[in-house]
């Protein structure tokens, strides 16, 4: 793909479980500075239904102010295909972090992960997709980008089946068994993405690659099981996440306590 | 991927703070009305299918339980999970085909189940899901190809009959064309 719209892509950045990323450069009638822009490309058809509720949840999730953020600018459909660009962080994400990261490094990633999540949910939003991809790496930190919106083109989706199912084992099994979206599902994801950048390995073991239903069986049906190369500390918070939605801690609590972690690495 | 037509005229909308844009507006969210349904609570306070001798959602015993049901919003039964990897919540009744969204039942309520991608033999509105009290059903639109049930751990899949609803247990798959979709849930026995 060449572009959208009035951008054009200067290369492709990746693909996610319902579209693909390019790096593009910003158009003169986008009033940021930065001369290069990311863009989501939706692999779901764009209807004029779709096209009003995605920007209608991306402007809640623009309205809320937060440095672990990543910014959204401009949202829009061409041709029946929706996108939207954000800001461009060229520090890769934790799934395929630019440079390697170190323990502290990946931990203060996921705090800040967690103080976006606290973010949102004081504004009543739900994220629904944190998954390493979507922690953007940066200087400072990370943000969180990406807002999962495939609900918005499918109604009653609760997971999209394109692409490689990769965020299916951070999602808490009751949203795959049909609960609604609640905060606490943002923090079981949390629990599961400390677990990865620590363990170096989700809370299934080993997953089938390149078979998505049988990762989907596996993760509703298999209670997780922690790595041993957890320290315990990390390991109980861990399990604090993945408790019952009640007993689980809050979003700002659970970033001050990783946030120690990354202290305490460093 | 299909690549945009780049002659086509776009529309786009500012997200950017401070753009002169309507504000956010706080419009309701497109959820169904839960329909009430009998059910009994277990200790813990799941909500329950009178039928089930253990509750659904933390699996306790149901026996000690005095089995007066009362009236409470129904939770959703499970998912349809279509062969492409996709999950769609049992909250709402479903129409599945090429162009669900033209059937009558949608504007009722139904969402659209739109099968995307390869749908050789798959009608454009070829079966409806339906929720009925803490079942799930499933009735053939009059497709042009049929809809055959494979129920769970059954070698003999039978043809659903054009227009009569059927009740389908979890775990039960839908082959429609070239394409199926299973009904998943922890709910039901």
């Amino acid at each position: 793909m060449r572009g959208i719209a009035d951008y054009e892509f200067i290369r492709p950045l990746g693909s996610g479980n319902h579209g693909q990323y390019f790096l593009a450069r910003r158009p003169a009638r986008l009033p940021v500075e930065a001369a290069e822009v990311a863009v989501k490309v939706l692999a779901a058809e764009s209807t004029e239904v779709a096209f009003r509720r995605a920007t209608r949840e991306l402007r809640a999730f623009a309205a809320v102010r937060s440095p672990y953020l990543v910014a959204p600018y401009d949202a829009g459909q061409q041709d029946g295909i929706f996108y939207y660009s954000t800001e461009y962080l060229p520090g890769g994400s934790l799934a395929v972090p630019a440079a390697p990261l170190d323990r502290p490094a990946a931990l203060r990633a996921v705090a800040h992960a967690a103080r976006a999540v606290a973010a949102l949910h004081a504004a009543g939003v739900v994220h629904r997709d944190v998954k390493p991809g979507n922690v953007l790496l940066h200087e400072g930190g990370a943000r969180l980008s990406d807002l999962g919106l495939a609900h918005v083109f499918a109604e009653g989706v609760t997971i999209t089946g394109m692409g490689a199912l990769d965020s299916v084992e951070y999602v808490d099994p009751a949203l795959l068994l049909g609960e609604r979206p609640q905060p606490s599902h943002d923090v079981w994801s949390l629990g599961v993405l400390l677990h990865r950048v620590v363990a170096g390995t989700g809370i299934y073991g080993t997953l089938p690659e390149g078979d998505g239903l049988l990762v989907l069986r596996r993760v509703v049906s298999m209670p997780p099981k922690l790595s041993a190369e957890l320290p315990e500390a990390l390991a109980a918070l861990v399990r604090e996440c993945l408790a019952p939605a009640a007993d689980r801690p809050a979003a700002p609590a659970l970033a001050d306590r990783v946030d120690r972690f990354a202290e305490g690495a460093s | 991927m299909r690549q945009p037509d780049r002659n086509a005229p776009f529309e786009a909308v500012l997200l950017v703070p401070g753009a002169a844009d309507a504000p956010t507006e706080v419009a309701p969210r497109n959820e169904p009305t839960r329909l009430l349904v009998e059910g009994v609570h277990c200790a813990n306070g799941h909500f329950n299918d009178p039928a089930v001798p253990y509750c659904q959602l933390c699996g306790i015993s149901m026996a000690q339980r005095t089995h007066v049901t009362v009236l409470g919003p129904r939770p959703p039964l499970g998912v349809l999970l279509v062969d492409d990897g996709a999950t769609f919540r049992l909250d709402a009744d479903y129409v599945v085909g090429r162009e669900p969204h033209r059937d009558p039942a949608v504007a009722h309520g139904a969402r659209p189940l739109r099968i995307a991608g390869p749908a050789s033999g798959v009608s454009r509105q070829h079966l409806r899901m339906t929720l009925a009290g803490w079942t799930v059903r499933a009735v053939d639109l009059g497709s042009a190809n049929g809809t055959v049930v494979e129920p769970p751990g059954d070698p003999h899949p039978w043809r659903l009959q054009p227009g009569v609803p059927v009740e389908i247990r979890p775990g039960t798959r839908l082959v429609f064309g070239l394409r199926w979709l299973r009904y998943e849930s922890h709910r039901n026995p």
